[in-house]
């Protein structure tokens, strides 16, 4: 009876459930998850094997790299250290590791896209030699020597597969859901902006919206958004996946929640705060074939309309989310005798 | 066994007078998938001639995958196998073979050579299709359809030999390909009719059109890629 998906209303939400297990919660206005539950229900013990996975460098060559070293929680399970990611060995990566959160509202993964299921993207940093360097088949091997594991997917009724190994990684990550920000409960009637967060809002609807569309902050799309090239990189973006002229330079269009947490910004990292962005987008467009045409004329702000939109934006952060014991390290898995399942 | 011999008693009965294969009713039909060079058998590792002038090659590893595996016969009727995918694997012998049970006449078989892009597109999957078996790429998401490395005079060993991963499933890098493959209207059926028939891959001849369209090197989805695939019914049939 795992697989039944009902959809219902439960007081402020609608709520995604499979029967007897783990709920997602749609927050109120949201639009419905494109992520297809059916193929892969949510389990309460299934998101737990995941967030252990999520947190363990044994899915790591040298036991050294666990997901979370550059997706921590403390950064909206971005990474604010580096530009670039780095992975095993010191080794350092070409992209910006990404944020993780409201992952069931994507279709796409990755800042080009490269992966297009939830459920199969861990295998990207898993099997890259600048990440992980490791292999799906030799991690199974691992974790069915591991009787925490071997208990841990018998409890869930399920196998311990390199498929399930993927799939528990990807149920723990669909509970990563930030709704619960200042502009969340502005919206709910909970709170209200200051004067100079709904001037900012204003003008986050008039020149960022069509892109950062709300609620999510994104369109869930690739664009270009006029960055010229960084030379040492040579990064085209999406066009590496699709071949097609159009999507060179596009990189999908991140979700403006947490911008507190998740610095630096963009693709490659390239900006350390929200300031350099909103500069970017005042005066440093290139305007290329495939930019967007919302950028032709770049985002001309003054100066204190700059910090009317940056104190719009803080109103994304959520730190109840940021700070959610339940997305973090799971200490009673790893450490079963010293203190609670926190 | 005794259905066997009553299968193999109705096939010659009917030699020459049918296109298809006579098998008796609830009869058990052997396929097996050869891979060959000049009509002898290809061993993994070993070099053998290819139709390029002056090859010789070598294969270290041929693995693809195979959905929808099913006989069919004249009227259209088939018999299918319960499991809808199979990983192909060249140093696998248990991996060639397969069973039907039929209740008519066989004419050909049917299948799907890849992984569609629906099954794809639904993200990862068990059984053959789990990604242990190496046949999922990791940069990007997808299956990889069709593995095929070796070496060969044309790609050598020295230069890190050839290296053919056939995938993709997006739209116009569609990479899997529908095949159906019919017993030949000629002698063999009269010669060598049995209930044991062999999907033949004509490797040499194969690896021409692979240094012709993909060089040395094919490791990711492309239109070299979907036309690679949509080019290997030339070397493809099925004999008895």
């Amino acid at each position: 009876m795992k697989i039944l998906y009902t959809i219902g209303i439960l007081l402020s939400g609608l709520v995604l459930s499979q029967v007897g297990n783990y709920e997602v919660v749609i927050p109120d206005g949201w639009p419905e998850p494109v992520h297809d539950f059916k193929n892969n229900p949510l389990d309460s013990a299934t998101v737990e094997l995941g967030r252990a996975l999520f947190y363990d460098p044994v899915l790591s060559r040298d036991n050294t790299v666990s997901c979370a070293s550059c997706h921590s929680p403390y950064n909206a399970f971005a990474h604010t250290d580096h530009k670039l990611s780095h992975g095993i060995g010191d080794s350092i990566g070409t992209r910006n590791a990404p944020a993780l959160f409201n992952l069931a509202w994507q279709r796409d993964f990755m800042w080009d896209g490269a992966a297009h299921s939830l459920d199969a993207q861990a295998l990207g940093p898993i099997e890259h030699v600048g990440e992980m360097d490791s292999d799906l088949a030799s991690i199974v091997k691992r974790l069915k020597s591991d009787q925490r594991y071997v208990a841990g997917f018998s409890a869930s009724g399920k196998e311990l597969t390199g498929v399930n190994v993927l799939k528990a990684l990807s149920q723990f990550q669909l509970t990563l859901i930030s709704a619960d920000s200042k502009y969340d409960r502005v919206q709910m009637n909970q709170d209200s902006f200051s004067v100079q967060e709904a001037k900012g809002y204003k003008l986050f609807q008039q020149h960022c919206n069509s892109c950062h569309a709300e609620p999510l902050f994104t369109n869930g799309k690739f664009a270009s958004n006029g960055l010229p090239v960084d030379e040492n990189l040579q990064d085209v973006g999406r066009y590496a996946v699709t071949l097609k002229k159009e999507d060179s330079l596009q990189f999908k269009v991140p979700t403006l929640r947490n911008l507190k947490s998740t610095f630096p910004y963009m693709h490659d990292g390239r900006f350390k705060s929200i300031g350099e962005v909103l500069k970017h987008y005042n005066e440093g467009v290139i305007f290329a074939s495939t930019t967007a045409n919302e950028l032709r004329e770049g985002v001309p702000l003054d100066g204190r309309q700059r910090t009317d939109l940056l104190a719009f934006l803080l109103t994304l952060n959520d730190n109840a989310f940021v700070f959610d014991q339940k997305h973090q390290y799971p200490r009673s898995f790893f450490f079963p005798n010293k203190g609670s399942n926190k | 066994m005794i259905l066997r011999l009553l299968a193999s008693i109705a096939l010659t009965a009917t030699a020459g007078l049918s296109f298809s294969q006579s098998i008796a009713k609830d009869s058990t039909i052997h396929l097996d998938l050869s891979f060959r060079h000049g009509g002898q058998e290809i061993a993994l590792g070993v070099p053998f001639p290819t139709e390029q002038s002056g090859d010789t090659t070598q294969v270290d590893l041929l693995r693809f995958y195979v959905g929808g595996l099913t006989l069919f016969n004249a009227s259209g009727t088939s018999s299918t196998l319960e499991n809808q995918w199979h990983l192909i694997d060249a140093s696998d012998a248990g991996s060639l073979q397969f069973e039907f049970d039929v209740d008519s006449p066989t004419q050909g078989v049917r299948f799907l050579l890849g992984v569609d892009s629906l099954t794809n597109d639904a993200g990862v999957h068990g059984g053959a299709l789990d990604p242990t078996n190496g046949m999922y790429w990791a940069w990007q998401t997808g299956y990889i359809n069709f593995k095929l490395e070796g070496s060969s005079n044309v790609c050598p060993a020295s230069e890190g030999g050839y290296t053919y991963h056939v995938g993709g499933f997006l739209s116009g890098l569609d990479a899997a390909k529908s095949f159906e493959v019919s017993l030949a209207r000629d002698a063999q059926i009269s010669l060598g009719i049995s209930n044991e028939i062999s999907l033949v891959f004509e490797v040499d001849r194969l690896m021409k059109e692979a240094y012709q369209s993909l060089g040395c090197r094919l490791m990711r989805p492309s239109e070299s890629a979907v036309n690679f695939m949509h080019n290997l019914d030339k070397y493809i049939y099925l004999e008895q």
